[in-house]
């Protein structure tokens, strides 16, 4: 898999997201981003499939749209007061975290046998305005289809 | 003394001058009265919101992770214990015991956005009108807010357009479909993060908690969790680590995650509006060599209801066929040859089809094997629940009662001949009366 940032501020594209088959019993299909870095505000992210070009004004009617999930996060707390915390040291809440977003009408449009999909990411803060997505570049995405 | 379950409320259900939602406002009030008395003080409001986002380090609570949805059911408890405390006060205790925090339905079909209650400007406190504390509080803690516009100093929200509630409450529908834990606490916790960005303002940030919605907002997403626990969810995929995960920092006697799983112990339910689930004070069953009837005694009841449910809760499957005769208030003790009438107060029959002999080898019908990551469909012969409709019997009851009643069950075990058998030959955990 390789993720491009693709010079549109908050837009990444995924190429060849690994497609996987529901090794255990769910009902829909996902788009699962482990790693997920907590160190962000709150954010929205939008999901389209394939590699058409997007832009943060590119809104759920495009036909490439397949789903969107909200980020509930905080930023960092500064460091001096991160050691004072007394809940500091729950691995659960430093490590970097998990999403799924219900792509499943975008995945029963799949051509039966793909492997691998595009797939293109748009981050937005609250207020709407495009985040920097290269904090959120990295290689850990994968499709699981349904169960 | 039995501890009564009472029913958390759709506040929708709340008319604009109810004596519930007066008590909220004021109960909201208190609990900020002593923040600005001693902001540490862990009654007040500032601390209890503090918790959620920390008191200078990393925030108590969980999100993007298993522990979310357990995490945050004692949390919402915690404060609804503390709102009952300042209810006590401004009411007495006998109301405060009855009051339970509402919830906010956002994600029921044609939901249209705040709740009146929270957007309302000011609000009549017996012929004074003072501002709504329900709309706005303060944040007083002395950490910087940095990730949301100013103001900072009181909660604030910007709201999304109320058809993108529509979206997120098809999440919910299909969450609650996922019937293994990982994939449902993911699934769950989507609406709920959606719901938090179309709030908007303080609710984008873990100081979402100093906003009074957060609470109804949250006690919703406790019920979403409830409807999971009772419908599609294999309640045994709860990853041990989290049925484990000790639940900081709340004072209560067990703050393993498990602890909380069943809201009857913690005093609610989310069994219908306006239900009241009562517990058995005693449930007892006779000794094995003796044939007596199992008895359970429900204290009083209101007798004014529309429907009256008795459940029998883990019922064990029987080998042989049993009939259950459910007697009430008979001043003897009932047995096989009471006559099964109204006028013999029978309230009710069920027959518990026996499973019949086990073919298979030693362990096979033993509904223990199946572990907490097998994915299969629970055991046919799990424990489960009866639900017996007593509305008509409880009504001839309830006749002779003032505003209360007593209520006494006898249920006489018998096998499939009409033969009695000893009360222990039906097995199960405990047994509440729900009243609607």
């Amino acid at each position: 898999m390789e993720a491009l940032a693709s010079g549109e501020a908050g837009v990444v594209v995924y190429r060849g997201v690994p497609l996987r088959s529901a090794a255990d019993q769910h009902a829909t299909a996902y788009l699962r981003i482990r790693g997920a870095p907590r160190d962000l505000p709150s954010h929205r992210i939008h999901v389209y499939m394939g590699d058409q070009p997007v832009t943060p004004a590119t809104g759920k009617d495009h036909p490439a749209f397949a789903g969107s999930f909200a980020a509930y996060n905080s930023p960092p707390v500064p460091g001096a007061a991160r050691a004072a915390s007394p809940s500091s040291g729950l691995p659960e809440q430093q490590a970097p975290y998990e999403v799924q977003v219900d792509i499943s009408a975008a995945a029963d449009a799949m051509a039966p046998g793909d492997a691998t999909a595009d797939v293109t990411l748009v981050m937005t803060d609250g207020q709407g305005r495009p985040l920097d997505a290269a904090s959120f570049l990295q290689e850990n995405l994968e499709i699981t289809l349904k169960g | 003394m039995a501890t009564t379950v009472v029913s958390r409320e759709n506040i929708d259900s709340w008319a604009p001058d109810s004596d519930k939602l007066y008590l909220f406002r004021k109960a909201v009030e208190g609990m900020q009265a002593v923040s600005d008395t001693a902001l540490m003080d862990e009654r007040g409001y500032q601390w209890v919101g503090g918790v959620h986002g920390g008191f200078g380090g990393l925030p108590y609570c969980h999100h993007g992770d298993l522990n979310f949805i357990t995490w945050h059911r004692p949390y919402v408890l915690d404060m609804e214990l503390k709102l009952r405390a300042q209810i006590a006060q401004v009411a007495d205790q006998a109301t405060a015991d009855e009051w339970r925090l509402p919830y906010w339905d956002w994600g029921a079909p044609g939901a249209q956005g705040l709740p009146q209650a929270f957007t309302d400007d000011a609000y009549d406190d017996n012929g004074t009108t003072r501002p709504n504390p329900l709309l706005s509080q303060p944040y007083q803690l002395p950490y910087a807010i940095t990730d949301i516009p100013d103001p900072h100093d009181r909660t604030w929200r910007r709201t999304g357009d109320p058809d993108e509630l529509q979206a997120l409450g098809d999440m919910v529908r299909d969450a609650l479909q996922e019937p293994n834990f990982n994939y449902f606490s993911s699934a769950i916790e989507q609406p709920h993060n959606g719901l938090h960005m179309w709030m908007g303002g303080f609710m984008l940030t873990f100081r979402s908690s100093f906003d009074p919605i957060f609470w109804v907002h949250h006690c919703n997403v406790d019920r979403y969790f409830w409807l999971w626990q009772q419908g599609a969810g294999d309640t045994t995929s709860v990853p041990q680590r989290v049925r484990d995960y000790e639940c900081q920092p709340f004072d209560f006697r067990d703050i393993r995650a498990e602890a909380f799983f069943d809201t009857r112990t913690l005093g609610y339910t989310y069994a219908g509006a306006r239900s009241l689930v009562v517990p058995a004070e005693e449930a007892q069953t006779a000794p094995a060599d003796e044939p007596g009837p199992v008895r359970l005694n429900f204290g009083s009841i209101p007798t004014e209801f529309e429907r009256v449910r008795l459940n029998l809760h883990g019922v064990r499957h029987p080998e042989n066929t049993l009939e259950l005769r459910v007697f009430a208030n008979r001043a003897d003790t009932p047995d096989a040859g009471t006559p099964k009438t109204v006028d013999g107060n029978l309230v009710t029959t069920y027959v518990l089809l026996g499973h019949g002999n086990c073919p298979g080898a030693p362990g096979h019908c033993d509904p223990e094997w199946a572990t907490g990551t097998d994915l299969r469909q629970p055991h046919h012969l799990a424990p489960f629940d009866v639900m017996l409709d007593v509305t008509a019997s409880m009504r001839r009851l309830a006749a002779d009662g003032r505003g209360r009643f007593e209520v006494q069950s006898r249920i006489v075990v018998t096998d499939a001949m009409g033969r009695q058998l000893p009360s222990s030959t039906l097995m199960f955990e405990n047994s509440t009366l729900t009243i609607a």
